[in-house]
């Protein structure tokens, strides 16, 4: 699920995911923006596919040649982790699409859980999760499976309480031994690119 | 959406344009991938397939060779009717392939449960009507183009939205895609 198509990426950060998405087979992102064309750029090199996903239409200056793009939820409804669930957090943002759908206000409803869709029988070399403010950990506990050993995951708004998006995904893969960090930025949201270094 | 001024073309005009855009139309889209996934992922069985100005029939051809279809319809007015007749006639034997080659215009459609559209839409003015005379339930697989001109398109789709506007209140939206300038998706008739 991604709400956004801005992105407060530096071009440093956007570099560098260029970098590591080099050489992948297969690349997903959550939260079609900018990033999309340095992802896309990866894929294209190394003749790999990618799948970016968002719950918005994507401008057609966002189209880049290749590319699969999908509109909808990332997650389906049980993805999702609701207000009173332990690892709820409040995201400063307001009025965000998913702020409805964390608090139970609407259902997430077709199309939806795209990513299982998008991965369906394979594993995911680079994943980039920069989606809306309440699903970023129902995206991780998704495409932790997925990622496949030596593959990538970037993680984009990692710094609570700037965002409640992706701080607790960065901290589950600083806490463990199968994940390495080999990236993470000091901007204000912060940018965290680890590899999955054995199956979990 | 832009709604063009010009009238459909027939069946003489589309005759003419294959003779010189033959290779464009031999060429297969990558959407056409997409469409079969989401066939597979689905994993619905469908017992009459309804092709709709299938054209020379190699998305047909891509569907039928890889999923266990039984009885699928093409209809295609043009003279590439013809040679989709020989492309399919190597799957007659495991899929009832009938190929008509006139208008889907007024046509019964109520033994059919799934209507494949594939860069149909665009050329018609009827097509909301079409859709309106599906069975409730009946899956859709749709591709349209976005932003493309063209002097055989009756309406310009500006982005997914314009396609969302025009269809949802007949169209239930389960899958929306989009490879480069073609927007592909599955639905079910309200």
């Amino acid at each position: 699920m991604s709400c956004i198509l801005r992105q407060s990426l530096t071009n440093l950060e956007l570099d560098a995911l260029y970098r590591y998405a080099k050489n992948s087979n297969f690349i997903l992102e959550v939260g079609t923006g900018i990033s999309t064309q340095f992802l896309g750029k990866a894929a294209m090199e190394s003749g790999g596919e990618m799948v970016t996903i968002n719950i918005t239409d994507t401008p057609l200056d966002l189209h880049f040649k290749g590319i699969t793009y999908l509109m909808g939820y990332s997650i389906c409804q049980d993805d999702m982790i609701l207000r009173g669930h332990p690892q709820f957090t409040l995201s400063r943002y307001k009025n965000t699409p998913d702020e409805s759908v964390a608090f139970g206000k609407i259902k997430i409803r077709p199309p939806c859980d795209l990513i299982r869709f998008a991965c369906e029988n394979r594993k995911l070399d680079f994943y980039f999760g920069d989606s809306g403010e309440y699903c970023g950990l129902a995206e991780w506990n998704i495409v932790k499976d997925l990622l496949a050993v030596d593959g990538w995951i970037a993680l984009h708004d990692i710094y609570y309480p700037k965002s409640s998006k992706n701080f607790q995904v960065y901290d589950a893969i600083r806490k463990s031994d199968n994940w390495q960090i080999y990236l993470k930025t000091n901007t204000k949201a912060g940018l965290v690119i680890a590899k999955k270094i054995k199956e979990l | 959406m832009i709604e063009t001024l010009i009238n459909e073309q027939n069946a003489a005009h589309y005759n003419q344009h294959w003779k010189t855009n033959y290779s464009r139309y031999t060429k297969e889209h990558q959407y056409v991938s997409l469409i079969l996934k989401i066939m597979t992922y689905t994993k619905i069985k469908f017992n009459h397939v309804l092709d709709i100005g299938a054209g020379f029939g190699f998305p047909a051809l891509k569907l039928i060779s890889s999923l266990p279809l039984k009885n699928y319809t093409a209809y295609e007015f043009s003279n590439a009717a013809d040679f989709m007749k020989q492309l399919l006639l190597p799957f007659t034997n495991s899929c009832e392939i009938t190929i008509i080659k006139d208008t889907f215009k007024g046509i019964n459609t109520s033994k059919y449960d799934c209507v494949i559209a594939l860069e149909i839409f665009e050329h018609i003015n009827w097509d909301l009507e079409f859709i309106e005379l599906l069975n409730p339930g009946t899956n859709l697989f749709i591709s349209l183009p976005i932003n493309q001109k063209s002097i055989r398109h009756t309406k310009i789709f500006c982005n997914q939205t314009d396609i969302q506007d025009r269809y949802s209140s007949i169209i239930d939206f389960r899958f929306i895609g989009q490879i480069e300038k073609w927007s592909c998706i599955y639905g079910i008739k309200k």
